[in-house]
C-alpha cells in the first residue's frame, strides 16, 4: 500500500487557483457565447491571478521560516512566495493588456496564460530535480503554444516552432544534467544532493554544467539566447511582454535556489560559470542591440544584456547577491513588461512591425505612453529615473563584495554601450518629426486596461527608486530562506 | 547639527512643480508663468537660506539625513557648506533667468519644456547639496535626463548627434565614477560623504577625476563641448556652461581633493598641466572660433581649466579664487549665452561673417554685451578679475610657471573677447543684420540685467564670496578636515 | 581732506552712471554738461584734499578704507584711497586738465549722434584715472590701471563703424593687457612673500627680498609702465590710438593716462631703488624712445600723429628722469607736459574741427592767417614743447637732462640722448608749425574752412585752449631747480630725489644752455627746410622709408607673435581638435556599431546555428568545469 504524504494544501493554493481559473477560461470557449467570451475570459483571468496574487502575499507573510512540504518536493518559503508575487503581478498585467490585444482564441489564450503562470509558480518552489523539470515543461509547453497562437500572423507560428525545437534541446540538457547528478548522488532532492555531493565527481560536475546550460537557456543568457530575438519578435507582443518578464523571474529565482541549495560546494565552479555567461550576455546582447531597427528585436537583445546584469549578482552567490537578484527583478520586469506593452500599442496603431523609424512622434501623439516609454528606456539604461539604477548599483556592489572588481568594470562599460540604443528609442519617440503614417485602426483606441497596466509598471519602476529599503527588506527575507 | 528641510525643499519643489505641469492641462501662458514663478520662489528660498547661513560655523548646515538603502549604508543626506551655498545660488538664479528666457521666446510644447527645465533645476541643486556619494551620483546623472530631451527636441539642426555625444561622453566618465563609488563605498563601509574617511587609492582618484574632468570639461576631455554648446537652445547652453559645468569643478573640490588627498598631491602636476592646457588651448581656439557661441564655448573651457588650476594649486588663495570664479564665470557665461540667443533671434545666425555693426541704434544690446564681454575678459576691478587674480596668486605659491601660463591667459582672453565684441557690435553692418532688427526688448532686459547687476555687485565686493566660502576662510585646513 | 579724495574719486563715476541711466531722457548736450560738472567737482575735491594735506605737518600720507574689497584668509585688500603729496598732485593734474578737455569736448563733439556715450566714457576714464592715482594699495592701482586701459579702448574705438578705429582700440587694449599681466605677476611675487599688497608692507618687503625676486618684481612693474606709457618695446599702439576723437587723444594719450607709467615708477620707487639696474634700464628705454620717436615724428604727415610721437618722446624724458632717480623732475615734466601737450592737441583739434576732420598737414598750409588765436596758442605750446625759456617745457625738461648728467658715463649717455632729443623736438615741432600756419592759405583751406559763426570755434573750445595756453606759458615758473623748488619739497616725503640725481648748478647751467641752443638749432633747420613749405618730408630715401615704417616695429611684431599664434590656432583646430578630440568619441561609437553588425550576422535565423551555439556553450562550460573542479 502506498504511503500518501501529508499535503500542505495552503502552500499550493496560488497554483490551484490559477489552474482552476485556467480550466474555467478554457471551458468558456465552448460554454460562453462568442460575444461574451472575451470579457468573461479576461474577468476570469484577472480574478484568478488576483486571487493567486493575494494568497501568494499571504504565503509570504505566513512563511517566515521556510520548510519543505508535500514529500519534500516543494519549498514553502519566502523565496518562493516573493517570486510568485512578482510572476503573478505580471500575469495580472498581461491579462489586462491581453483584453485589448489578443486577436483571437481569447479563451485558449487565457487558459494557457494561467496554466503557464501556475507552472512558473510551481517552478520557483521546486525542491527536487523531478518537480523542477516537470514544472519547467509545464510552463514551457504553454508558452510554446502561446507564441504560436496567432498562427495566421506571419512569424508567430515560426516563433512557436523555433521555441519548441530549441526549447526541447534546452529541456534535454536540463534533464540529462539532472540524470547525471542523480547518478552521482542517488538523490533528487536539492538538500540531499548538497549533503552527498563531491565536487570531484565527474558526473556531478557535468550534470551541474548541463543544468546550468538548461536554465541559462530559459533565462535567455548568451550563448544560449539565440532563440530569443526570433521568438520575441515573432510572438504576439502580449506574449513577448509576459515571457520577457515572468520567464526571467522564474528561471533566475530557481537557478539561484538550486545552485545555493544543491551545489554549495561547487560554488567555485558555478560562480565562474555565471560570471562567464554574464559577460557573454552583456557583450552579445548590447552589441547586437546597437544595430537593431526593429524595436521588439532590440528589446529582446536588451533583455539578454539584462540577463547578464542579473547574472553578475547571481555569480556573487552571496546573500547580497540574492538580494540584488530579487531587487533587480522587480523594476526590471516592470520596465520590460511596460515597454513591450507600449510597443504593442504602436504595433496595433500602425498594423505593422514597430521600428525606430515609424515610432517617430509617438511621444507627442500619446503623451502618457510616451513619458512611460521614456521612463522605461532611461530606467533600462541605468539612469536614476527608476529602480533600474539602484538594481545595477546593487548587482555591481554584490560583484565587488565577492571580490570581482573586474566584473564591476565590465558592468559599467556594458551600461555605457547600452545607453546608445535606449537613447535611440527616446530620440525616435520625441525628436524625430512625426512622419505621415497611415494608421491601420483609424484613431488609436483608448485602451484603458492597457494604460492601467503600463501605469502600474510605471509606478513600480519609479517607486522602486524611492522605496528601496522596503523592497530590499522583502528581498532580504526571501534570500534568508536560502542556505548561505 | 540641526536638521532643516529647506534644502530638500529647494530640490523637490521644482520637481513637484514639473510633475504638476505635466499633469495639469494648463495653457501655454499659465504653464510658463507657473514655471517662472517657481524658479523665482527658488531664488527667494535661497536668499532666505543665505541670510540664515552662519559663515563662521564649521560643518554642514541646513542638513537632513534619512536612510535610503539601509543595508549598504546609503542615505538621503543633503546639506550645504558655504561654497555649496554659493553654487546653489548660482544655480537658482541662472535657472530662473533661463526659464524666463524660454518663456519669453515662447518655446513650443510648453508643458514638456517647462517641466524639464524645472526638473533640471531640481537635479542641479541636488548635485550641489548631496552629501552621499550615491545620491550625488544620482543627481549628477539626473541632470542629463532633462538635458538630453531639451537639446534633442528644442535644439538646432545637428542636435541629434550633439545630444548623443554629450550623453555618451559624460556617461562614460560618470559610469567609471559609479564603479569607483561602489568600490570606495563598500570598502569604507559607508557612502556618506561626511563620514567616509579619506582613501589613498589612486585608481579611485582617477575614477572620480575622469568624470569631473569630462563634465568641467578640461583638456582633452571636451570632445562633447563644441557640438552641444552650438546645437542646444541658447538658454540650455547657458545652463550647461554656467551651471552644469560647475558641477565638475565642484566635484573636484567636494570629493576628489577632500577624500583623496594623497593621490591628489601625487597627480597634482598632471592635473595642473591639464588645467593649464585647457586654459591656453581653449583660449587659442576661442580666438579662432567662427561664431558667437563657439567663442564663449571654448572660453568656458578655458575658464574651467583656470578653476581647476585654482583648486589643485591647493593654496588658500587658490581655493577661494576658484569658488569665486565658479560663481562669477557661471553668471557671466550664462548671461553671454542668453545674449547670444537674443542676437541669433534677430539675425538667425551667430556667424561672425554675417554679423557686425549691431551697436548702431541698439544701445541696450551694445551696453550689455560690452559689459559682459569686458567682465568675462577679467578687466581689473571685475569679479572675474578678482577670481582670476586669487587663483593665479594661489597657483604662483605652488609654482611660478602656473602663474605665468595663467597670466598669458589674461592676454588671450582679451584677444578673443574683443574679437567677439567687435565682430558682433562694431564695424560695417553684417549681411544678416537687418536695420529693423530691434534693440533688446524689456522682457529680454528683465532676464539679462539682473545677471549683470549680480555681477556688478560681485565686482564691487568680491570678498563677499572669496572670504565666505570656507568656514573661517581657511580652505586648506577645511579640506584637510573634510569640511567637518 | 580724505572726504575730498572720496569726492574726487566718485564724482566722475556718478556722472557716468547718471548719463547711462538717463539715456535718451536728457538732451545730448546735457550729457556733456553733466560730465564736465562731475569732473570739475572732482577737481574741487582734489583742491580740497590738497589744502587739507598742506595743513598737515606730517605729509607722509593718509589712508582711508571704504570696505574690504577682496579678501582670502590673511590676504586682504581694501577699497582704500591714499592722500599724499604724489597722489594729490596727480589728482590736481588729472581732474584739472581733464575738466578743461571735457569742457572742450562739448564744443568739439557737438552734433555727433552718440555724444551721450562719449561723455559717459569720458567720465568713466577720469574715474579710472583717479582710481589709479588715489588707489591706496598696489591692487587698486592695478584696478585703476586696467580701467583706464578699458576706457582708452572704449574711446579709441568710439567711432566703431571705422574698422581702423576698432583695430586700433583692440591693439591698444591687448598691448596694455600684456602690461597688466606682467604687473599682476610681480604682485604675485610680493603676495607670496608678504601676503599683502599694501604700499607700506610691500615697500618694506623690497629690502628683504632676494636680488632675483626684487628684480623680477621691478621688471614686472616696468613692463606695465612701458606698456601704458607707450615706451619701446610696447609703443606701437599709441600712434594708432589717434583714431579716437581729438579731445580723447589730448586727455588720455597725451596729458594723463600715458604718463601713468611715470607715476607708477615714482610711486613704487622704493622697489626700483632696490633693483637699481632695472630702474636705470627704465631710464635707458626712455632715452631710446625719446630719440626714436623724435626721428619718426619727422616724417609723419598726420598732424595728430606728429603730436603723438612727440608725446612718446616727451614721456621718454620723464622715464629718463624718474629712471635716474630725479622723481620730482620727472613728475614736474609730467605736469608741464600735460599742459602744453593738451594745448597742442586741442589747438590741433580746433583746426581739424574747422577743416571738417582733415588731418593732413600738407593741405593745411597757411591756415594761420585765418585762425590767429589758434596760431598763437599753438605757437605757445610748440615753444613750451621745444623748451625755449621762459616757456614751461624749459624748466622741466632741462632739469631732467641735468639730473642725468650726474650719474657718470651712463648718465652722460642719457644726457646726450636727451640733448639729441631736444634738437629733434625743435625740428619736428616747427616743421609742423611752419608747414601749417604761415604763408598764403592753400586752396584746400579756403575751400573747406568753415568757421563757427565767424569765430575760430565755439567758446567751450576756445576757453580751455586759452587757459591751457596760459598754463603752458607760465606753468614752468612753479619750479626753477637752481633757485626755488617747491614741487621737489612737496614730493619729498614720498619720492625723495636720489642724491645721485641732484645736479650741481654748473651742470644745470651747461645742460640748459646746450639744450636751448640745440632746440633753437632745430627750429632754425626746420625754417630752412620747410619755411617756404615746398616739401613736407625730408628726401633721404633709405632713412625716410625706415622712419615711415616706424623702424618696422609693427611688421616685426606681426611676424614674431601674431602670425605664429594665428598659425598655431589654425593648425590646432585643423590637425588636432577636429581629427583627434572631436572625432575620437565618434570613432569609438562607430567601432562598437561595426562589432554589433558582426554579432548580428551570427543571428542567422537557422535552427542549426542556434543548436550549435547551445551545444558549444554547454561544451565550454562542461570542459571548464572538468578542468577547474
Amino acid at each position: 500500500m502506498i504511503h500518501t504524504p501529508h499535503i500542505d494544501w495552503f502552500s499550493i493554493v496560488p497554483i490551484l487557483v490559477l489552474l482552476g481559473a485556467s480550466f474555467v477560461a478554457l471551458l468558456s470557449a465552448v460554454l460562453v457565447p462568442a460575444a461574451w467570451r472575451r470579457p468573461f475570459a479576461v474577468a476570469v483571468a484577472a480574478a484568478g491571478s488576483t486571487g493567486a496574487l493575494v494568497t501568494a502575499v499571504w504565503l509570504y507573510v505566513d512563511s517566515a521560516n521556510g520548510h519543505l512540504v508535500i514529500a519534500d518536493a516543494f519549498y514553502r518559503d519566502r523565496w518562493t512566495a516573493l517570486s510568485q508575487v512578482i510572476i503573478l503581478a505580471i500575469t495580472l498585467a498581461t491579462a489586462l493588456v491581453g483584453a485589448e490585444h489578443v486577436r483571437a482564441h481569447e479563451s485558449e489564450f487565457y487558459a494557457l496564460l494561467l496554466a503557464s503562470a501556475a507552472g512558473m509558480a510551481f517552478f520557483v518552489g521546486a525542491a527536487n530535480l523531478m518537480t523542477m523539470f516537470l514544472s519547467l515543461e509545464w510552463f514551457s509547453i504553454a508558452l510554446y503554444v502561446m507564441c504560436a497562437i496567432d498562427y495566421d500572423v506571419e512569424g508567430s507560428l515560426e516563433a512557436g516552432l523555433k521555441y519548441l525545437v530549441i526549447g526541447s534541446f534546452g529541456s534535454a540538457a536540463l534533464l540529462f544534467g539532472s540524470a547525471l547528478v542523480y547518478g552521482s548522488t542517488n538523490h533528487i532532492g536539492f538538500a540531499q544532493i548538497a549533503a552527498s555531493a563531491s565536487s570531484h565527481d565527474l558526473l556531478l560536475v557535468l550534470g551541474l554544467a548541463m543544468i546550468i546550460a538548461g536554465l541559462a537557456f530559459k533565462s535567455s543568457s548568451a550563448p544560449f539566447h539565440m532563440w530569443t530575438p526570433d521568438v520575441y519578435q515573432g510572438a504576439p507582443t502580449t506574449v513577448t511582454a509576459f515571457m520577457s518578464s515572468a520567464t526571467k523571474v522564474a528561471a533566475f529565482a530557481l537557478t539561484f535556489r538550486i545552485v545555493r541549495t544543491a551545489f554549495p560546494q561547487e560554488e567555485h565552479l558555478w560562480s565562474w560559470a555565471f560570471a562567464g555567461i554574464a559577460v557573454a550576455s552583456l557583450v552579445v546582447g548590447n552589441l547586437a542591440a546597437l544595430v537593431q531597427k526593429d524595436v521588439k528585436r532590440m528589446l529582446a537583445y536588451s533583455s539578454v544584456s539584462h540577463a547578464g546584469f542579473i547574472l553578475i549578482g547571481l555569480s556573487a552567490g552571496s546573500a547580497l547577491g540574492g538580494r540584488a537578484l530579487m531587487y533587480y527583478l522587480i523594476p526590471y520586469s516592470a520596465m520590460a513588461f511596460g515597454s513591450f506593452a507600449i510597443v504593442a500599442v504602436r504595433e496595433r496603431e500602425l498594423g505593422t512591425a514597430v521600428t525606430l523609424d515609424n515610432l517617430a512622434g509617438f511621444g507627442w501623439e500619446r503623451p502618457f505612453l510616451g513619458v512611460a516609454m521614456w521612463f522605461f528606456m532611461f530606467g533600462f539604461a541605468g539612469l536614476p529615473l527608476g529602480g533600474g539604477f539602484v538594481g545595477k548599483f546593487y548587482v555591481l556592489s554584490a560583484a565587488y563584495d565577492h571580490g570581482w572588481t573586474w566584473l564591476v568594470i565590465v558592468g559599467v562599460i556594458a551600461t555605457l554601450v547600452s545607453l546608445y540604443y535606449y537613447l535611440g528609442v527616446v530620440r525616435a519617440i520625441y525628436m524625430r518629426p512625426s512622419a505621415e503614417l497611415l494608421v491601420a485602426g483609424g484613431s488609436p483606441p483608448r485602451e484603458v486596461l492597457l494604460q492601467i497596466a503600463v501605469g502600474a509598471a510605471f509606478v513600480v519602476s519609479a517607486g522602486s527608486l524611492f522605496a528601496v529599503s522596503p523592497l530590499v527588506t522583502l528581498a532580504r527575507h526571501a534570500a534568508s530562506a536560502l542556505p548561505f | 547639527m540641526t536638521t532643516s528641510s529647506i534644502t530638500s525643499l529647494l530640490i523637490w519643489l521644482p520637481v513637484a512643480a514639473a510633475i504638476a505641469i505635466w499633469i495639469l492641462p494648463l495653457s501655454r501662458y499659465a504653464t510658463g508663468s507657473l514655471a517662472v514663478l517657481v524658479s523665482l520662489v527658488e531664488v527667494g528660498f535661497w536668499i532666505e537660506q543665505a541670510a540664515r547661513f552662519d559663515f563662521g560655523k564649521h560643518g554642514l548646515q541646513f542638513s537632513q539625513d534619512a536612510p535610503w538603502i539601509k543595508d549598504l549604508h546609503v542615505s538621503y543626506h543633503v546639506g550645504e557648506y558655504a561654497f555649496s551655498l554659493w553654487l546653489v545660488g548660482l544655480t537658482v538664479i541662472a535657472m530662473a533667468a533661463c526659464t524666463g528666457y524660454g518663456f519669453w521666446v515662447g518655446r513650443d510644447r510648453p508643458r514638456a519644456y517647462f517641466g524639464l527645465m524645472l526638473l533640471l533645476t531640481g537635479a542641479t541643486v541636488g548635485v550641489f547639496v548631496a552629501q552621499d556619494m550615491l545620491l550625488f551620483y544620482a543627481f549628477f546623472e539626473a541632470m542629463l535626463i532633462p538635458l538630453y530631451i531639451l537639446i534633442g527636441v528644442w535644439g538646432g539642426a545637428g542636435r541629434m548627434g550633439a545630444t548623443i555625444k554629450l550623453l555618451i561622453y559624460t556617461m562614460a566618465g560618470s559610469l567609471i565614477m559609479l564603479a569607483a563609488i561602489v568600490v570606495y563605498g563598500l570598502k569604507v563601509g559607508t557612502f556618506d560623504l561626511v563620514d567616509a574617511p579619506t582613501s589613498t587609492s589612486r585608481w579611485l582618484f582617477l575614477g572620480f577625476m575622469l568624470a569631473f574632468a569630462i563634465k568641467a570639461p578640461i583638456f582633452p576631455f571636451h570632445g562633447w563641448l563644441p557640438d552641444a554648446y552650438r546645437e542646444a537652445p541658447p538658454e540650455v547652453t547657458a545652463v550647461l556652461s554656467g551651471v552644469i559645468a560647475k558641477a565638475g569643478t565642484y566635484g573636484m573640490l567636494r570629493i576628489v581633493l577632500t577624500k583623496f588627498p594623497e593621490p591628489s598631491s601625487y597627480y597634482r602636476t598632471l592635473v595642473l598641466a591639464l588645467g593649464a592646457a585647457a586654459l591656453v588651448y581653449g583660449s587659442v581656439l576661442a580666438f579662432r572660433a567662427a561664431d558667437f557661441r563657439g567663442v564663449v564655448a571654448y572660453s568656458s573651457m578655458a575658464q574651467s581649466g583656470l578653476i581647476t588650476i585654482g583648486l589643485f594649486a591647493g593654496t588658500n588663495l587658490g581655493y577661494d579664487g576658484a569658488v569665486l570664479q565658479m560663481v562669477a564665470h557661471g553668471l557671466v557665461s550664462c548671461a553671454l549665452f542668453l545674449v547670444a540667443g537674443t542676437v541669433e533671434r534677430r539675425t538667425t545666425t551667430g556667424d561672425f561673417l554675417r554679423l557686425g555693426g549691431m551697436a548702431k541704434g541698439r544701445p541696450a544690446l551694445a551696453t550689455l554685451l560690452m559689459t559682459l564681454g569686458i567682465i568675462s575678459l577679467a578687466v581689473p576691478g571685475s569679479a572675474a578679475f578678482a577670481g582670476e587674480f586669487l587663483i593665479l596668486a594661489g597657483s604662483y605659491q605652488r609654482a611660478w610657471w602656473w602663474a605665468v601660463i595663467g597670466a598669458s591667459g589674461i592676454v588671450l582672453a582679451a584677444m578673443y573677447m574683443l574679437r567677439l565684441i567687435s565682430a558682433v557690435l562694431h564695424e560695417a553692418r553684417g549681411p544678416s543684420v537687418q536695420d529693423e532688427a530691434l534693440d533688446l526688448r524689456p522682457g529680454e532686459l528683465a532676464l539679462v540685467v539682473p545677471l549683470v547687476a549680480a555681477l556688478l555687485v560681485l565686482s564691487a565686493w568680491p570678498a563677499g564670496i572669496s572670504h565666505h566660502s570656507f568656514a573661517g576662510d581657511a580652505p586648506v585646513q577645511a579640506v584637510q578636515v573634510q569640511f567637518r | 581732506m580724505i572726504s575730498g579724495a572720496w569726492l574726487c574719486l566718485f564724482a566722475p563715476l556718478a556722472g557716468t552712471l547718471l548719463i547711462l541711466l538717463a539715456g535718451n531722457r536728457i538732451p545730448r548736450v546735457a550729457a556733456g554738461w553733466i560730465s564736465t560738472a562731475s569732473v570739475f567737482v572732482a577737481f574741487a575735491g582734489a583742491i580740497w584734499s590738497f589744502f587739507g594735506l598742506r595743513a598737515q605737518s606730517d605729509r607722509s600720507g593718509y589712508l582711508s578704507t571704504a570696505w574690504t574689497w577682496l579678501q582670502s584668509g590673511s590676504f586682504k585688500v581694501g577699497l582704500t584711497v591714499l592722500v599724499d603729496p604724489l597722489s594729490t598732485m596727480m589728482m590736481l593734474v588729472v581732474a584739472g586738465v581733464g575738466g578743461l578737455i571735457v569742457l572742450y569736448s562739448i564744443g568739439y563733439m557737438d552734433g555727433d549722434d552718440e555724444e551721450r556715450r562719449y561723455f559717459a566714457y569720458m567720465s568713466l576714464f577720469v574715474f579710472s584715472m583717479l582710481m589709479l592715482v588715489e588707489g591706496g594699495n598696489l591692487l587698486l592701482l592695478l584696478v585703476g590701471w586696467g580701467l583706464v586701459g578699458l576706457s582708452s579702448y572704449l574711446l579709441i574705438g568710439f567711432w566703431h563703424e571705422r574698422p581702423s578705429a576698432v583695430a586700433a582700440a583692440k591693439k591698444a587694449f591687448v598691448m596694455n593687457a600684456i602690461g597688466d599681466a606682467t604687473m599682476a605677476l610681480s604682485f604675485f611675487v610680493i603676495i607670496a612673500h608678504s601676503s599683502s599688497l599694501e604700499f607700506g608692507t610691500s615697500f618694506d618687503l623690497a629690502g628683504s627680498l632676494s636680488p632675483t625676486a626684487i628684480n623680477l618684481v621691478a621688471l614686472g612693474l616696468l613692463g606695465g609702465a612701458v606698456a601704458k606709457s607707450a615706451q619701446i618695446p610696447l609703443q606701437t599702439w599709441l600712434p594708432d590710438a589717434m583714431e579716437g576723437p581729438t579731445p580723447v587723444s589730448a586727455l588720455i594719450h597725451a596729458a594723463t593716462m600715458v604718463t601713468a607709467g611715470v607715476y607708477l615708477i615714482a610711486r613704487t620707487h622704493t622697489i626700483f631703488e632696490h633693483a637699481r639696474t632695472v630702474e636705470l634700464a627704465a631710464a635707458g628705454l626712455g632715452a631710446l624712445t625719446l630719440v626714436v620717436a623724435g626721428l619718426i615724428a619727422l616724417v609723419q604727415t598726420d598732424i595728430k600723429r606728429v603730436i603723438a610721437y612727440s608725446t612718446m618722446s616727451q614721456i621718454g624724458y620723464m622715464f629718463l628722469g624718474v629712471g635716474v632717480g630725479a622723481y620730482a623732475n620727472g613728475m614736474f615734466h609730467l605736469m608741464t607736459h600735460a599742459f602744453f601737450k593738451a594745448l597742442l592737441f586741442l589747438a590741433a583739434g580746433v583746426l581739424i574741427h574747422a577743416l571738417g576732420g582733415e588731418q593732413d598737414i600738407r593741405r593745411m598750409r597757411g591756415i594761420g592767417a585765418l585762425m590767429p588765436l589758434t596760431r598763437w596758442a599753438f605757437l605757445a605750446g610748440a615753444l613750451a614743447l621745444v623748451g625755449i625759456p621762459p616757456f614751461s617745457g624749459f624748466f622741466s625738461k632741462d632739469s631732467i637732462i641735468a639730473a642725468a648728467l650726474h650719474d657718470h658715463w651712463y648718465g652722460a649717455l642719457l644726457a646726450i640722448a636727451g640733448l639729441v632729443g631736444a634738437f629733434l623736438t625743435g625740428l619736428y615741432t616747427f616743421r609742423l608749425y611752419f608747414l601749417v600756419f604761415p604763408g598764403e592759405p592753400s586752396a584746400f583751406v579756403r575751400e573747406h574752412l568753415h568757421l563757427h559763426h565767424g569765430k575760430e570755434g565755439p567758446p567751450t573750445m576756445l576757453l580751455p585752449v586759452g587757459i591751457l595756453a596760459l598754463l603752458a606759458v607760465f606753468g614752468g615758473f612753479l619750479q626753477f631747480s637752481p633757485v626755488w623748488h617747491p614741487l621737489t619739497n612737496w614730493l619729498d616725503p614720498v619720492a625723495r630725489t636720489l642724491t645721485a640725481a641732484e645736479p650741481t648748478n654748473r651742470q644745470e647751467a651747461i645742460s640748459s644752455v646746450i639744450a636751448v641752443a640745440l632746440g633753437l638749432g632745430g627750429i632754425g633747420l626746420a625754417w630752412a627746410l620747410y619755411g617756404r613749405g615746398e616739401r613736407a618730408v625730408p628726401h633721404v630715401a633709405a632713412l625716410q622709408r625706415i622712419l615711415e615704417h616706424k623702424f618696422y616695429f609693427d611688421e616685426a611684431y606681426d611676424a614674431l607673435f601674431y602670425k605664429p599664434a594665428a598659425q598655431l590656432a589654425t593648425w590646432l583646430r585643423r590637425d588636432f581638435e577636429e581629427p583627434v578630440v572631436l572625432a575620437t568619441g565618434t570613432d569609438l561609437g562607430e567601432g562598437a556599431l561595426e562589432l554589433g553588425e558582426g554579432v548580428r550576422r551570427l543571428q542567422t535565423g537557422l535552427l542549426r546555428t542556434y543548436v550549435l551555439f547551445l551545444g558549444t556553450g554547454l561544451a565550454i562550460v562542461g570542459v571548464i568545469f572538468l578542468a577547474i573542479r
